[in-house]
């Protein structure tokens, strides 16, 4: 895929994002009311513990909670399924027959997707959280830089697992159960929910060697300097590889049983 | 009245039917359904690794908030949740064959469909409420066996009456849909934590903009009949039967004026 092409798929995916302007306001209402309820909840069972729970003190627990609700855009926690749908509707055909690689299309495209749900949702979703309540804001500013790396990754990894999922429908026809497998899967496994660090040793260690650690979490972990930058950025990079590499497989195996719709 | 549960009956049924066509995919949606909603539970049992009482609730006391308000929910989602895909019928025109036909619009959209793959999530429900249950002493009398029966049918109208009165944003703000999510969803999450936990920003806005202190926090006060942390007047604790009627009044009054605004589609 030429370097022009690419760019031009990120513009598109940018623009065609930035178009839903009362979907993104709507979106922003939503997870900052969540952010409120949740930061709620983890100060108060800070507050009942009466001792910080694995390293989180009121601060960082609260920007744990921000910054997990700013990534549900870019990371796309809840249902994507672009893929799904063209699949469904035989218009995968069309894709297919394109002088372009699909998985390469498909990354650019949502590349630009996340570039425009981290400027226009992201930014402003954390800044909300910063206004409102007191959170932790790491001190270095290469913490920073490999903050928004991990982010990143965070969004590749999300997408070789998101293109996987929407393949699954070639199996199941329906396409509902396998995306609801997605975000069954990201949110009980990323450290959406609760930090990874609350849970008993044993699941956090196997949690943080499963790839959903990579969407969320990972990132988290940088920002608040709770383990070394340069090992979650190598994880991240390795199941991002590996995942697109499965994905790519998972395409061939299964355009090679393809049926049009229709006829 | 007789008409509209026919009705309801009917196009129901056709709809169960067609989703019985997809099995597979229909019991993965079912049992995700299941298995997502017992995340929620599994962060307030990883919470409570940590704590021994969240403010002054135990965790047998806040999975009954959760199990109450849990089944609830998953009621109201299974008969009117999909009330959330009225855009599509706004965006498409097809909200204009809906008007043409003698039958209120609002139990044409309810009637739509009914989404079994929820009976998941109130199972889930339903187990940590059973389990609640068989942890916390609770002196069982006829009347407060009543009260969870009553409480879970206030639950599901005060849910029923957010999706409906959310909705109707989307007769003004097409494609700001999501910002029901907030009161549906966040208020099923608000629900499942004792309101007394909230700073009291948070908690002036559920208790009394959007009802969900009445959802579980007031029944399970007096179904366990413990003291309110808050001290709030002893009343409020069976207020929940009013309360939910009066939502349902005035979700479906907001239903009626936001359908006069209603202007079609635009090309």
């Amino acid at each position: 895929m030429t370097g022009r092409l690419a760019f031009e798929l990120v513009r598109r995916g940018f623009r065609r994002h930035a178009t839903y302007r009362a979907a993104n306001f709507a979106a922003m209402v939503a997870n900052t009311v969540f952010g409120l309820l949740i930061g709620a909840i983890m100060l108060a069972a800070i507050r009942s513990a009466g001792h910080p729970i694995a390293g989180y003190d009121a601060p960082r627990v609260l920007a744990y909670v921000w910054l997990a609700q700013a990534m549900i855009g870019p990371v796309a926690i809840f249902r994507q399924s672009d893929i799904a749908e063209r699949i469904m509707t035989g218009d995968l055909a069309t894709d297919l027959a394109r002088p372009a690689d699909f998985q390469s299309w498909w990354f650019c495209d949502d590349i630009g997707r996340a570039s425009q749900q981290f400027l226009m949702r992201s930014v402003l979703q954390f800044a909300i959280g910063a206004a409102i309540v007191e959170l932790y804001l790491p001190p270095a500013g290469w913490r920073w830089a490999a903050f928004f790396a991990s982010l990143a990754l965070a969004v590749m990894a999300s997408f070789s697992m998101r293109f996987i999922m929407n393949l699954l429908v070639f199996f199941t026809v329906d396409g509902r159960g396998p995306l609801a497998l997605h975000t069954f899967l990201i949110v009980g496994l990323s450290g959406m929910t609760v930090p990874i660090g609350f849970y008993p040793p044993w699941l956090a260690t196997v949690l943080r060697a499963l790839p959903w650690y990579a969407m969320v979490q990972g990132p988290i972990d940088v920002y608040l300097g709770l383990r070394g930058a340069g090992g979650t950025l190598a994880l991240q990079l390795v199941w991002t590889i590996v995942l697109l590499a499965l994905g790519r497989s998972i395409l061939g195996v299964a355009s090679r049983r393809l049926v049009v719709q229709g006829g | 009245m007789t008409d509209a549960w026919r009705l309801w009956r009917l196009m129901v049924g056709a709809q169960v039917r067609a989703q019985m066509q997809y099995r597979t995919s229909l019991m993965i949606e079912a049992s995700t359904g299941f298995a997502v909603t017992f995340l929620d539970f599994i962060a307030v049992l990883v919470l409570f690794q940590h704590i021994h009482a969240l403010g002054t609730w135990s965790l047998p006391q806040v999975a009954f908030l959760y199990g109450l308000s849990g089944v609830g929910f998953a009621l109201a989602d299974l008969v009117i949740g999909h009330i959330e895909d009225l855009s599509e019928l706004i965006r498409s025109g097809r909200f204009d064959v809906l008007l043409l036909r003698p039958v209120g619009t609002l139990l044409q959209v309810v009637a739509s469909d009914l989404a079994i793959r929820r009976l998941g999530k109130m199972f889930q429900a339903a187990i940590v409420l059973g389990w609640a249950i068989s942890q916390l002493d609770i002196a069982w009398s006829l009347t407060r066996v009543a009260m969870c029966f009553v409480a879970i049918g206030c639950a599901a109208a005060i849910f029923a009456s957010i999706w409906i009165a959310g909705a109707c944003i989307q007769f003004f703000a097409l494609g700001a849909g999501e910002i029901a999510n907030a009161f549906t969803y966040g208020g099923n999450f608000a629900s499942q934590y004792p309101v007394s936990i909230y700073g009291p920003w948070v908690r002036r806005f559920v208790a009394y903009l959007v009802p969900i202190a009445f959802v579980a926090y007031f029944p399970a006060l007096a179904i366990l009949d413990r003291p309110d942390p808050l001290a709030l007047p002893h009343w409020l604790r069976y207020a929940s039967p009013i309360v939910a009627g009066a939502a349902l009044g005035v979700a479906m009054a907001i239903w009626q004026v936001s359908v006069r605004h209603y202007r079609s589609t635009g090309s």
